[in-house]
């Protein structure tokens, strides 16, 4: 277990990452804590789909769980609330500049894509999953993962096209 | 939606993919998740908690206060002599009770002539 757990880790932390809004500490500690889940066998892996397919669906829901805990939080919540900008997951300046201009208008877009879009895009693009294996993660319908992706990608465009023209 | 476009979006992805990479900590599975699974001493623990836990259901009632067997004759005998202080407006000092069930007998009965003759009947005309 541990082993496919190592040889998943780079693509777990970029689906963490994708999950906590690309903030880095939080995505450390959703990937900890879905680990440790894993490995404690408190989720455990029915071989319904792939592993990567479990282990994504585990780091999803252990981020919303992390997510809604924030939320409950009052003095974080504000302080979420002060600080969220459509831009907030690229105010890195140094991450910013080392990163190429292409990476960055992609990663501005994709701030202001919805959640459901975000995940979805990111799940396919970047994790070269099939939008069936997506749905899986997010456990939503093929139908409506389709939906979300069509309209993800559409839309992605037009913010890049906006993005590439400012 | 043509394939170059989509070639497009997976290149920019992928770039974001290496630049997270450069970033990515390195695999450190949680200790104390790893060492885990084998912990004896977790499943004995639970065993005698259990145990403990029957037991001290299965002896509570031995556990309950019971009372002498000469108390709880007396309580017997306090409740089967009490009467309430009404009880007095209840008794009425001519009552007799029959020792048995009265019988009717045909002296006890009057049948009127006027009956028998029909005449009291008021439908003639």
């Amino acid at each position: 277990m541990e082993a496919e757990l190592e040889a998943l880790h780079a693509r777990s932390f970029g689906w963490a990452l994708a999950c906590c809004d690309r903030d880095h500490d939080q995505a450390s500690e959703v990937l900890q804590m879905a680990y440790v889940k894993v490995l404690e066998g408190t989720a455990r892996f029915g071989g319904r789909s792939s592993f990567k397919t479990f282990l994504f669906g585990v780091i999803r829901k252990t981020a919303i769980e992390q997510r809604r805990r924030r939320w409950l939080d009052a003095g974080r919540l504000s302080r979420w609330a002060a600080a969220r900008t459509p831009d907030a997951d690229v105010a890195d300046p140094e991450h910013a500049a080392s990163a190429g201009e292409s990476t960055r208008e992609l990663r501005t877009a994709l701030a202001r894509l919805s959640r459901r879009q975000r995940e979805l895009l990111h799940l396919v693009f970047y994790q070269d999953l099939t939008v069936e294996e997506a749905a899986g993660v997010l456990a939503i319908s093929v139908g409506s993962a389709r939906r979300h992706y069509d309209r993800g990608k559409a839309r992605l465009r037009l913010l890049l096209a906006s993005e590439a023209r400012a | 939606m043509s394939v170059h476009d989509d070639r497009d979006l997976r290149d920019r992805f992928a770039s974001l993919r290496r630049s997270d990479a450069d970033r990515t900590p390195g695999f450190s599975p949680p200790r104390h998740a790893a060492g885990a699974a084998p912990r004896p001493w977790r499943r004995v623990a639970l065993l005698a908690g259990t145990a403990a836990a029957v037991a001290t259901v299965a002896l509570l009632p031995w556990r309950r206060d019971v009372p002498p067997l000469e108390d709880a004759i007396a309580e017997a005998e306090a409740l089967a002599s009490w009467t309430a202080p009404t009880d007095a407006w209840l008794s009425i000092a001519d009552l007799s009770i029959p020792d048995a069930i009265p019988t009717l007998e045909l002296d006890s009965a009057s049948v009127t002539s006027e009956a028998e003759d029909g005449e009291t009947t008021g439908d003639s005309p």
